[in-house]
């Protein structure tokens, strides 16, 4: 093949590689390029940042996962998640569903995980993957929660002793008819809910809180987004420690250089030819 | 589908010099052609007037046409900040080059190439702007070093008795340079592999075994708290994109013609943003992207006049004339289209 192009190098989609002159033919690289997916090596692997963000992160130049939070800056890689709180946080599977597909063969079943990931401190995500094994299943739907960690605002019932443990004041949230309002509770009484919001106000690091429902409860659905809708105003409520007036601060990209100062919806658009 | 990559390479066998066609990054562009560069009117950037960067090169030649025996693409920016603009790729250029077998500047035969340090732009009567290396066509009046624009003199009047004035402002405008490997494979996504169902017994086992809720009631509130909580619908294409760099941290090239892997399911292209050649008028498809690891060895956040940090991409996709025409001048132009990043 060399001969055809004498002694020249073949490029791209050439199919000749190689050949040309005097090589030192550095194929040994040593360095591990992981090809034919890394996915059986346990090996921590180096983190390369693909955004902007990320890269901002992984130099050291983002304080703490709040800073991102304060901008709404979209969080699309998960080791972002992992470079603050990795450490402090915990995964918990809360259910393996069997999703099954009829096909001629017979049928075949997928494993659905809803995982929870949270650092009993504040942060809480959620994710959902589907995936023929669960093995796979599990850690995608881990990657997921990390990608969806939110932060819950916590506060105190009464005096201000110890840290924060229950919800900083009643919240509520709406969905249908359902109205859920989640109360402060002094420390020791614990989470008085259902199974599963329980399970994840817990993991976000809530202990104590009263539950009120009004309106149709037996719609389960409902109920439990109603609850989610009233943990995610803990941080849209203006308590009164918050009136002071704050000098806004310049989002990470832009103490940087950039000129994007917010992120917005992206936009569909066509390209300049 | 079959793809190929070329891999950053801090340090290289041969030089990065013409002759030895090579695929780099940053440094001054490697010309093909060495006689009928591009008229430094095109390289500037079409807002702030200021030259454009040079950024990369790949070697890539076309082995059914003769005529592009040797075929070069050569990319170029512009990294002022406000030439930056989400979901255009105005500061962008990009030439394709091209030259038979027999052509005046190379030999016939790669033997003893090496040794052949006279193919160079200078050699054949065109001379070099000294700080970013393309085409000059102004000079300084006192020493009579060459510029391709008054940008470029005006960073050297200041210093222009210090010797060492010239190593110090190509600093500031040339990118870092760094080669890329030769092509190689890009092994396809191994799906997972195809398990032998489960029987019905061992579902159930599973099952039982990881899940902490097992009422029906918690099993319909689970559902629909984890609806409502992926409310921010994930944007699967850039997952897929992420979870194929993870393997390839060092990967800056994807070569895979008509096949782009696409960072995002925002800013992708239609049909109709692809203009047809300008030359022959033939349909533009898909050759080669640029990935975004590139941005984590240009390091373009310290210092110099290199603008901190502006520059960012998904992917930068570059379509080429179809038919790798000979229409029009030696160097022409392509496109390329950003895909931006949110």
């Amino acid at each position: 093949m060399a001969d055809a192009r004498g002694g020249f190098r073949g490029g791209f989609g050439s199919g000749s590689r190689g050949g040309g002159g005097p090589r030192g033919g550095s194929r040994g690289r040593g360095r591990g390029r992981g090809r034919g997916r890394g996915r059986g090596k346990e090996a921590e692997k180096e983190w390369t940042p693909v955004t902007k963000l990320g890269r901002l992160v992984r130099d050291g130049k983002i304080g703490s996962l709040e800073e991102i939070y304060l901008f709404s800056l979209p969080i699309k890689e998960f080791e972002i998640i992992d470079f603050f709180i990795g450490s402090q946080l915990k995964d918990e599977v809360l259910k393996i569903m069997p999703v099954q597909k009829q096909t001629r063969a017979g049928q075949r079943t997928r494993f659905k995980a809803f995982v929870a990931i949270g650092d009993s401190n504040g942060h809480i995500g959620l994710g959902v993957k589907c995936s023929k094994e669960v093995a796979t299943a599990i850690r995608g739907a881990i990657i997921l929660a990390k990608l969806s960690v939110v932060p819950v605002r916590r506060g105190y019932w009464g005096n201000k002793i110890g840290k924060p443990h229950t919800v900083p004041c009643k919240v509520t949230g709406k969905c249908g008819s359902v109205q859920v309002r989640l109360i402060p509770a002094p420390r020791g009484t614990g989470i008085v809910s259902a199974p599963v919001p329980k399970k994840l106000l817990q993991m976000a690091g809530i202990e104590d809180c009263y539950t009120s429902a009004r309106g149709s409860t037996g719609t389960l659905g409902n109920f439990a987004k109603a609850t989610y809708a009233a943990i995610a105003k803990t941080y849209a409520y203006l308590t009164p420690d918050l009136w002071k007036d704050m000098p806004l601060t310049k989002t990470p990209f832009s103490l940087f250089g950039d000129y994007l100062a917010k992120n917005h919806r992206p936009l569909p658009s066509s390209g300049e030819s | 589908m079959a793809a190929e990559g070329a891999f950053i390479e801090e340090k290289t066998d041969r030089p990065l010099e013409s002759r030895f066609f090579p695929n780099k990054i940053g440094g001054p562009p490697a010309w093909l052609d060495l006689k009928n560069l591009p008229p430094v009117s095109e390289i500037l950037c079409d807002d702030c007037q200021s030259p454009r960067h040079f950024l990369c090169q790949l070697y890539s030649p076309v082995e059914e046409k003769d005529t592009a025996f040797h075929r070069t693409i050569f990319v170029f920016v512009c990294l002022s900040e406000k030439c930056f603009q989400l979901g255009s790729n105005k500061n962008f250029i990009v030439f394709r080059n091209q030259l038979p077998r027999h052509n005046s500047f190379y030999p016939a035969f790669a033997d003893g190439i090496d040794l052949r340090t006279d193919i160079t732009c200078s050699n054949f009567g065109c001379n070099l702007c000294c700080l970013c290396g393309i085409k000059e066509e102004v000079q300084c009046e006192r020493c009579k070093e060459r510029f391709c624009s008054a940008h470029h003199e005006n960073l050297h009047t200041k210093y222009c008795s210090n010797s060492h004035s010239t190593v110090s402002q190509k600093d500031k405008i040339l990118l870092r340079e760094f080669g890329l490997s030769d092509p190689e494979d890009l092994s396809d996504v191994d799906d997972e592999p195809d398990e032998p169902t489960h029987n019905s017994e061992e579902v159930a086992e599973i099952c039982q075994k990881f899940s902490q809720f097992n009422s029906p009631q918690d099993d319909a509130v689970l559902e629909d708290i984890f609806k409502t909580c992926s409310e921010t619908s994930h944007d699967k294409t850039f997952l897929k994109f992420k979870a194929r760099m993870s393997d390839y941290p060092d990967l800056i090239i994807r070569f895979s013609r008509n096949n782009p892997l696409w960072s995002s399911d925002q800013y992708q292209p239609t049909a109709e943003s692809i203009p047809l050649c300008e030359y022959c008028s033939s349909p533009r498809e898909f050759e080669f992207q640029v990935l975004p690891q590139l941005l984590n060895y240009l390091k373009l956040d310290r210092g110099g006049n290199l603008q901190p940090g502006v520059l960012d991409w998904g992917t930068l996709a570059v379509y080429t004339c179809k038919n790798s025409c000979d229409k029009g001048p030696p160097y022409k132009k392509e496109f390329l289209w950003k895909q931006d990043l949110l």
